[in-house]
């Protein structure tokens, strides 16, 4: 749409289409969370270990191309997860004999070590610039025409809807929903040959996908408190922070948080609308301006806000190690959100699976023996089976061709 | 001669036997120090680590079924299987590596510790001092002046926000505690 003169109509297009898909997530989300949450109530440690393997096997395995980077990754951050005193006997656990790390690693110390101190230095290894094409941006050249509002409306509706879905199931997110929507678009639209050369129509199904799948994403963190993506699960550590546990409870303990959560959310979604609209000529003048001292402002509030946690300076040096790994990480391209995602759901996965096991006396059969823990275990197995054996058979049909 | 890489072999240019074996051992000594290959590398060490804290650990109990060594265990041996697989599987790949500046990302990071260890005897103005100063002159290429303008900047923000307003208490340094 650039390149046809419309960047102004594609970037408003863009700011609706995500208002609208956020909007029509928040609501399914607000009839939808209290029967999740009662449903969720007949779950025991079986089931929520059963959810978590299946959270974690379909992150790990949807994160990126290679599978056993995305495995590598789950098994680190549980690892990570694991680090200090085990909760049950109070034994040290991959300490190494080092106090700083008998309370374990704080999940924000890994967070800032990898987004913040990671990122820097792959961006300055990337040499990462910021340009604009075009100069100036005016209000009036943004606004889409009724033409392209008729195309639009449809496209997004059904888009919101099947991002939504895509959202709340564990492991898949935002991005996932945007390449599904897009293929199914593209498949019912009149010109798919216009897909690609800028029909507006590829533009506002992938913002409002993508919204609603934010959303979405936020149902099984909340009620369950499994989280389905990266920043679901940053959410999730922020909560823990303040003292409230993610999960069927919430919802009855807490009910002002609850429900705040998804007043705010759309609050946000008007508030953004608005900033999107009016205030992308003043964005771009922030971003040319000041980017060039991101990294060192950044920098220094990173450092000030580990310290700030628990006033240690073990928290800053292990956050420096987090960052160096993460970047090396970046780099040979692991996939980061696996790790975050198993270190903030590697001590309830933990607690759970030995929960179950001590009401089984250790007998493994109490996983299977549970029909909800059962058939997501099955649908885990399933997947793992479908994504290993799918390029074995293709590898042999390759072979038999040749 | 030129040098033997993947562009010269995509161009056609190996076409004999022989040609190709150099080829495949040129690609072999590349990977061999990829980024690729360290951090697998490094994963394998951290699982043989990892398993050697662990072992002093019990994995199973007859009344509470696996304990606390159990699940680590598990993890840590997965680990060392996706380590050995990436290791051996990254001889048959070469990824091009876009990034340009190299030691960039080094002479930040060598900064940002060096702050960071000597924070707690210098105290945060000087040790952001060297950080800022450092970044802004090494990384980004700023002058002096240019450089101090940003750093001071900054401290008038960090006071503000972080001192005053949300009261955060940063080190003021054991040096001078001790030399007032």
């Amino acid at each position: 749409m650039t390149l046809k003169g419309q960047a102004g109509v594609a970037l408003s297009l863009s700011a609706f289409s995500s208002f609208i898909g956020g909007l029509i997530g928040i609501l399914i989300a607000v009839f939808s969370g209290n029967s999740i949450a009662k449903y969720a109530l007949k779950f025991g440690p079986p089931e929520y270990f059963a959810v978590m393997v299946l959270a974690l096997g379909a992150t790990s395995l949807l994160a990126g191309k290679n599978h056993v980077k995305g495995i590598a990754m789950t098994v680190l951050g549980l690892l990570l997860s694991m680090v200090g005193l085990d909760f049950v006997s109070a034994q040290n656990r991959l300490t190494f004999g080092s106090v700083h790390l008998e309370m374990g690693i704080d999940f924000l110390v890994i967070v800032m070590g990898i987004f913040a101190v990671g990122e820097i230095l792959n961006q300055i290894y990337n040499e990462t610039k910021v340009e604009f094409k075009q100069e100036k941006f005016k209000i009036n050249e943004l606004l889409p025409e009724k033409k392209e509002w008729k195309r639009v409306t449809i496209p997004v509706l059904r888009s919101s809807l099947l991002g939504f879905l895509v959202g709340v199931l564990p492991g898949a997110g935002a991005t996932p929903a945007t390449f599904l929507t897009y293929v199914v678009e593209k498949k019912l639209s009149r010109r798919p040959e216009e897909f690609g050369e800028g029909a507006p129509e590829g533009v506002s199904s992938v913002e409002a996908a993508n919204n609603s799948a934010s959303v979405g994403a936020l149902i099984p963190m909340l009620t369950l408190g499994i989280p389905g993506s990266g920043t679901t699960a940053i959410i999730l550590g922020a909560l823990i922070m303040w003292g409230l546990r993610p999960g069927p409870l919430l919802i009855i303990e807490h009910p002002q948080m609850y429900w705040g959560l998804f007043a705010a959310l759309f609050l946000i979604n008007i508030i953004l609308l608005v900033m999107n609209i009016a205030f992308i000529p003043g964005f771009i003048w922030i971003v040319k301006s000041a980017s060039k001292y991101f990294y060192t402002t950044i920098g220094c509030i990173t450092i000030i806000g580990v310290y700030s946690i628990n006033n240690q300076m073990s928290d800053l040096i292990i956050m420096l190690v987090i960052g160096l790994a993460g970047y090396y990480l970046k780099r040979a391209s692991y996939p980061i959100g696996p790790l975050v995602l198993s270190v903030v759901l590697g001590p309830t996965m933990e607690s759970s699976f030995r929960q179950s096991l001590m009401l089984s006396n250790g007998n493994f059969s109490i996983l299977f023996n549970r029909p909800i823990s059962a058939v997501i275990l099955g649908a885990t197995f399933s997947l793992w089976a479908l994504v290993i054996i799918i390029p074995i058979l293709k590898n042999i049909k390759k072979k038999f061709n040749t | 001669m030129r040098p033997l890489t993947t562009d010269t072999y995509a161009e056609g240019v190996l076409k004999t036997p022989s040609a190709y074996v150099k080829f495949s051992k040129n690609i072999r000594r590349i990977n061999l120090y990829g980024v690729e290959k360290k951090v697998s590398l490094f994963l394998i060490g951290l699982s043989i680590l990892l398993l050697y804290n662990i072992k002093s650990l019990k994995f199973w109990s007859v009344d509470h079924g696996p304990v606390e060594g159990f699940l680590p265990f598990f993890c840590a041996i997965i680990l060392l299987i996706c380590g050995i697989i990436l290791t051996t599987k990254n001889n048959q790949e070469k990824r091009k590596d876009q990034g340009n500046s190299k030691n960039k990302p080094i002479i930040f990071f060598a900064l940002m510790f060096g702050s960071v260890i000597l924070m707690e005897y210098i105290g945060y103005l000087f040790s952001f001092a060297i950080f800022c100063l450092g970044t802004l002159i090494f990384v980004k290429k700023y002058s002096f002046l240019k450089s101090l303008q940003i750093y001071l900047f900054l401290m008038v923000f960090i006071f503000v926000v972080f001192i005053l307003w949300l009261r955060v208490s940063l080190p003021t340094g054991i040096l001078w505690e001790g030399i007032l």
